[in-house]
Order: C-alpha cells, then structure tokens, then sequence
C-alpha cells in the first residue's frame, strides 16, 4: 500500500491505525499564524518525495507566490505537483462539467482541471507500465498517491457562495473515494468558530485536526490536535511541533497515548492527563512554566533536584479473590467475582476520592498505588470489606457465590518501567511487599507490612485500636516482613492468626 | 480566572505582610474572593493581623496532615466588623476572605526547615505547594490568591514566584534595599518575567506624608526645602531604579507614622477606611483590576 505522508500522524496515532490511513479527507483547522499553509507545504513535499502527484488548490495566492512557496522542491518533484488557483481559473463553457451542479463556472474549471491533471497522470503512469488497468484510480493504486490539498475553505468563502463552495467540496470528495486516495482541506478558526460549515460536512471528513498556538514569550508554540478519526476507538491525542527557519515542521516528541504513565518532571506525580514536554520531561500542563522558571531562578542543576526521576515512593493496596482457582468453581462464577470486585473497589469513596493513584490488573485481583496518602490503603480496605458484607448477605458458600478477599498493605518506592506494549508501568519494592504480605493472608485478613503500619500508628491514634502487630514472618527468597493485621470484630478484618503465621 | 500574587522583597520589614493582609481584605470587602497565603514560614506574622489562632496550618497541609479546607480559614466576618466608607456598619458586598496561616511553632518551623533539606520530602513539600494552589483555584474560585512570603532567595520565596503570575517587590528607599532590589531583578524576577510573570516593584514608607520636624510643627521655609528635597530626590531614585531594573514602579506607599507605631498590627484598610493608605490600597486594586481587563 503506498505511504500516505500526513505530517504529525505517526505521533498522533500508534503505528498500526496510522498504517490503516491510506486514504480520506482531512480537515486541518487553525488560527490565524498557525502555520497551514507550511503544514500543507509539508504534507505535499513529503507526499512528492513519496512519487506522488500532487494538486494544490490555493485561492489566495498567485503563481509567483505558489512558485515561491515551493521553490525548495526539486525540478524532478515539481513536475508531479500542479497549482490552481480557482479564482484566476479560466472558464471553458465548453468544458464545464454539468455533473457536478455547482452553478459556479471557476469552481466547475476547477473540478474540470483536476480530473484532467489526473487523467493526464494516470495516462503517463499507464503508458510506463504495460498491461496495466486503465481507469484514474486503477492506475494510482499501487504506484502513486494523488494528493489534493485546499488552502484555505475559509477563503474560498470569501469568493464564491457557501453552498456553491460545499458543492465543490463535496464533488472532490468523490474524486479521492475514486482514487482512493488523500485531500488535505484547511480552514481558519477552531472547532467551536467552525461548527456551522463542520456540521454540513461532517460526513465528508475522516480525520480532523486542529493547531492550537501557545503563547510563549520566547517563541510561539504550535499542538496540533487530533480532534477525530473515522472508524478507530483513537482518542484524542496531541503533539507539539515548531516552524525551522526554512518552513520545516518539526514535530518534537511524539505523544504518550493516554494508556501510559507519565511522570511528571517537576512535582513527581503520575500525570493522568496528557502530558506536556519540556526538554523532553513530561509535565502536568500547569508545572511546565513552574519548572522553566524554577529553572530559572535556581539554575537547571539545583532544579535537577526535583526533577525527573524513575523512582516514586507511594503506598500498596493488593487484593486476590479468595479461592478463585478452584477448578470446582465454574468460569463463569470466576468472571462473576472479578467484576464483583472490580465493581465494588470502583464504588468505595476511598477509591473515588484518590486522584493520585495506579491500578494495575493482577488477573484474580488487582494492585493499587496510592501516590499521596499512606492512609488510603488501609481506609480502602475497609471499605471493601464493608461492601462485601452487603454483598455477602444475598451469597453462600454452599453454590459458590460466598466471596472473600484478603488484602496486603504495604510502601515503598517503584521504579517507572516499560512493559512489552511500551506502556509506562510501575514495579518495585513497594508493590513486592504488599503482595508478599498479602501472601501470608487467609481470607477476611488486612496486613499491613511493618514501617507503612508503625508510620499510620504514628500518625493518628484511631490506629492504635485497629492495628494489632502479628509478628515477623519469613517471606519468598528469606526475606523477614514484620506484619501487623488491621481488624475491629464484626467491622472489618480477620482477628483470627494466619494460618501460615502459625505454622 | 484566577490571578495570583506574591509580595516578595530584598529585606525583611518592608511592609509585604501589612499590605498583603491590607490588600486582601480590601479585596474581599469590594465583592471578590481572596485567599491569603502566609508562606513567609520562617517568620509567619499574619495571626497578628486577624488575630487568629488556627487550628491547622500550612505545614499541616504541606506534611499531608490536613486537607485544604482545614488550613484555609474563612474569615469573611471580619468584613462586617468594620464600617465601611460611607459609614455603615455592615459589609453587603458578597466578597470573601479566606486566609491559610503558617505555623508559629518552633519546631514546625524547624520541622520544615529540615524536611526541605532532604531530597525525598522536599520533592513531595513541592508537589503539596503545587497542589495547595490548585485547590484554591479548583475549590474556592478564588479571583485571587495573594501570597505573603518571606524575604530574600530562600526554597519558599522562590516556589511562591514561581507559582505567582504577577509579583510585588516592595523596598524601602534605603540604600541596601535598593542594592538587594537590583540583585533580585537580576538574579530571579529575569527569569520569572521571561515566561510571562509580570513584576512590578511597590515603594513603601517613602517621603511624602509627614512633614520633616519643624519647630512646633511650624512649616519653616527650611523645613519645607528639606521637604521639597527629600521627595524631589526620591522620584530621581524611583526613576532611576526603574530604568535600572527594568521594572515600573505600580505604586508609592508613603510612610505614615499612626500606622509603624501602633502597638498592634491591624488591619487599617478595614478598620479605618479612609485613612490615606486605604486610599493606597484601593488605588493598588484599581491597578489589578486594569490589569485583569
């Protein structure tokens, strides 16, 4: 399949949505100064050295400018890229081409001069290679792309007649479905400035996207935006780029997809939205200026200080469903009790509450990382047992329904790591402990891993009534946990001593 | 959108507290939210001003053993207790005064002191401070945040102007303040002003309010050269530390003498409204609000 060169799409989408793109129109949307027309300089350059043909529609700009604007391409290229400028088009009754119903004789030379350019370009590449199909769209398929780009819609308006404009676009639109094969259209002004012509050409679009500029003191900063995508769950993205000094677009990171776990560069926090890049560092979008000013004011090396790091300290929640494997339990019992949890962890205030946190899927339960409050472990654990007591009242043992849990508490630090998705994860000590304390539990028990259970002892008396020390206990590889048991009878937790404590 | 200003200065004693406190109420009583933070935590003075005890306090917050809503004390009637210009007894404006104090204790203060000088608990103090402001704005829409921090290069002063949009330099006419000044802008408010913060410099206990001594408050011609001089002499220094540090001056607070020599801190924009440095105070609003618009 022949590459399609959509400048910023690689950092936009994953891989395998941006190798499906190989056909479709695109609407690109930006402000005044956003720089459309170096992006549709871009697209046609890049599509160019892909041995595309090329078609630039411009109503604004004359020859001479047209000729300026490209006059980095080489003489090789520039046979493969025609300009048009509908507005200096000169009409050919004659030629006009009453199928489309435009009414607008420039715009119907238009449309005429693109089918001839095509048809001239399928004739050239036919005539190279014998035996192949005739027709415009067999001919590219294959071998080239066409690649219409309009710059700008918003002009276009300015000239013609709205509806006549929208009939123009629309009749293009039937050329690249028959080409199968790509148009760029721009317009001024954003998503919201633009609802009234989107809604009228909403189903002719199949991605749009958007630059938004960033005032910055010391250079303006462009995003540019995925607002939709046609057939793919994608959501929205963004990534930032700059104009180099000879009109390049250089796009500067590509983004994180909203899956993975960013930390931030200045606060250490995970950043749950998008992140912001500065110096290639994610940052929540409110800490990149904080960050350059700190810089700013300390020196980068003083600020390095709380800079980035693959090391964040926070507090564990682990939780399994108790006897979820037993081979006497039906699948979809399993399934049953997995949602059960998922369900009621998702419910509990403590969970609802925690805006810092990391929820990692264990497969028969799951682990969860409190970033900011050593107490949220523990308060979520007896929220869950306290939901699964209203939950067990319509249960019982006997069919399989009865459902138990048991919990480890633990802290400690993680390291920020990549897993085989290229997912930002996290694993380390902190989420190890609370496994293996959760491991010496039997059903109904809240561990706590001794330093997170002596800190929140320190920490508030209401504690001391609740949190009983087991004792040491010897885990995996010999490694001596000492372990205390949160439980109030008839409340939360197990009073009774774990079994493998005892042996 | 909230704006927010810290009041930072070279020395200590410049006048950050009295005008931040002063600012704040005014603020309020003319209809907007004001949150005043006192992150001046090696010397806190604000309890003083609203003579109030607070059960939590900023380090509660910062060491994660108190949400925001028990450091942020609403004193709003503390607007109804003072009449207003005209006279009434009763404040109708639909304003509010929050104010989030800093500990007085010694050992929360050393407490602080050295948790900022180990890496692990500096990093989560930081990112507490970061969040404290983003709570005000999230929770309490506030229309503006004001912070009173403390003097000189320090961990909190700085974190303060970074987080701050526009920032207060206030400087007596003294000669060391006007060194300090100049290493500040140079040294600090470059940077800051380079990523947008707007900076201005606020001149406080300046000439102009009180005659110089004269004989049984006579104005004698000499009394009245030496006047003349004085404040004549200071616009040069104005001016010229203006071009210096590349900074406008937004206002020049005079000295006034029933203000330094009260016994107690007070809130003198609400309690005696028509005093000339409420005058000043309204005039620094007006100045916001142009700013705003």
């Amino acid at each position: 399949m022949p590459e399609v060169s959509i400048p910023g799409l690689s950092s936009l989408v994953d891989k395998a949505t941006a190798e499906k793109i190989t056909s479709g129109i695109i609407l690109l949307m930006s402000p005044p100064s956003g720089g459309k027309t170096l992006f549709c300089r871009q697209m046609i350059t890049d599509s160019l050295q892909n041995e595309s043909g090329c078609i630039y529609i411009n109503s604004s700009i004359t020859r001479k400018e047209y000729e300026n604007l490209f006059n980095q391409v080489t003489d090789a290229n520039l046979k493969n890229l025609k300009f048009m400028n509908p507005y200096l088009m000169p009409i050919n009754n004659k030629e006009a081409d009453p199928s489309a119903s435009i009414n607008e004789p420039k715009l119907s030379a238009t449309l005429q001069e693109i089918r001839k350019t095509i048809d001239e370009w399928s004739s050239s590449v036919t005539n190279t290679i014998e035996g192949t199909q005739q027709g415009s769209a067999s001919a590219f398929n294959g071998l080239a792309k066409c690649v219409i780009v309009l710059d700008s819609l918003t002009h276009m308006f300015t000239i013609f007649e709205e509806d006549k404009v929208l009939k123009f676009v629309n009749a293009l639109s039937f050329i690249i479905k028959e080409l199968e094969s790509i148009a760029l259209i721009t317009m001024s002004g954003t998503q919201s400035s633009n609802e009234s012509v989107l809604n009228k050409l909403s189903s002719i679009f199949d991605i749009v996207l958007e630059i938004e500029i960033q005032e910055d003191p010391d250079k303006v900063k462009r995003k540019l935006k995925l607002l939709s995508i046609k057939g793919t769950g994608n959501k929205s993205s963004s990534t930032v780029f700059s104009i180099e000094q000879d009109g390049k677009l250089k796009f500067e990171k590509e983004s994180s997809q909203k899956s993975k776990l960013s930390i931030c560069g200045l606060c250490k926090a995970p950043i749950l939205e998008e992140p912001e890049y500065y110096l290639d560092m994610p940052f929540h979008h409110n800490h990149v200026k904080i960050y350059m000013k700190l810089a700013g004011a300390f020196g980068q090396a003083r600020v390095s200080d709380v800079g980035p790091s693959g090391v964040i300290d926070a507090a564990f929640f682990f939780v399994d469903v108790v006897g979820l494997s037993d081979p006497a339990l039906s699948v979809r019992r399993q399934i049953e009790k997995i949602e059960a949890l998922n369900d009621m962890i998702g419910h509990c205030e403590t969970f609802k509450k925690a805006s810092d946190k990391r929820v990692l899927p264990t497969g028969d339960g799951m682990a969860i990382g409190f970033m900011l409050s050593p107490e949220s472990p523990l308060q979520l654990g007896i929220d869950l047992h306290q939901a699964l007591k209203k939950y067990n009242m319509h249960t019982n043992k006997e069919d399989g329904s009865f459902f138990d849990v048991r919990i480890g508490i633990a802290s400690g630090s993680v390291f920020i790591v990549n897993d085989v998705n290229s997912n930002q994860n996290i694993w380390g000590p902190g989420i190890i402990f609370a496994r293996r304390v959760m491991d010496v539990g039997d059903g109904g028990h809240i561990l706590l891993a001794g330093p997170l259970a002596e800190s929140l002892l320190a920490l508030d008396d209401k504690y001391k009534s609740i949190i009983n020390l087991l004792g040491e206990f010897q885990v995996k590889h010999g490694q001596i946990l000492k372990i205390y048991s949160a439980y109030s009878p008839n409340e939360f937790g197990n009073p009774a001593i774990p079994i493998r404590f005892k042996s | 959108m909230t704006k927010c200003i810290a009041f930072h200065s070279y020395k200590g004693g410049t006048g950050k507290s009295t005008i931040s406190a002063n600012l704040s109420a005014s603020l309020a009583k003319k209809g907007f939210t004001a949150v005043l933070l006192d992150v001046d935590v090696y010397a806190p003075s604000l309890q003083d001003y609203f003579q109030w005890e607070p059960k939590k306090s900023i380090n509660d917050y910062l060491f994660e053993n108190a949400n925001v809503d028990e450091v942020i004390h609403d004193l709003s009637t503390l607007l109804n207790k003072f009449p207003s210009n005209n006279g009434e007894e009763t404040n109708s404006s639909k304003g509010k005064l929050f104010v989030a104090f800093s500990s007085t204790s010694k050992d929360e203060i050393y407490k602080l002191d050295g948790a900022v000088r180990q890496e692990g608990s500096k990093i989560q103090l930081l990112r507490k401070f970061l969040m404290l402001r983003e709570e005000i704005v999230s929770k309490y829409n506030a229309d503006f945040i004001i912070i009173d921090t403390s003097p000189g290069i320090r961990y909190w002063s700085i974190n303060s102007l970074a987080i701050a949009d526009t920032i207060f330099l206030s400087l007596k006419l003294d000669g060391i303040d006007l060194k300090g000044t100049r290493l500040l802008a140079k040294e600090i408010y470059e940077s800051l002003t380079k990523l947008g913060t707007k900076s201005y410099l606020l001149l406080n206990r300046a000439a102009g309010y009180c005659l110089p001594p004269g004989q049984a408050g006579e104005k004698t011609s000499e009394t009245q050269e030496i006047y003349s001089n004085t404040v004549g002499d200071q616009k040069t220094v104005i001016s010229k530390l203006n071009e210096d540090v590349g900074m406008d001056t937004i206002l020049s607070i005079p000295c006034y003498c029933d203000i330094q020599f009260d016994s107690n801190e007070f809130l003198t924009a609400l309690r005696y409204p028509n005093h000339p440095f409420a005058g000043n105070i309204d005039t620094l609003i007006e100045k916001l609000q142009e700013m705003k618009s």
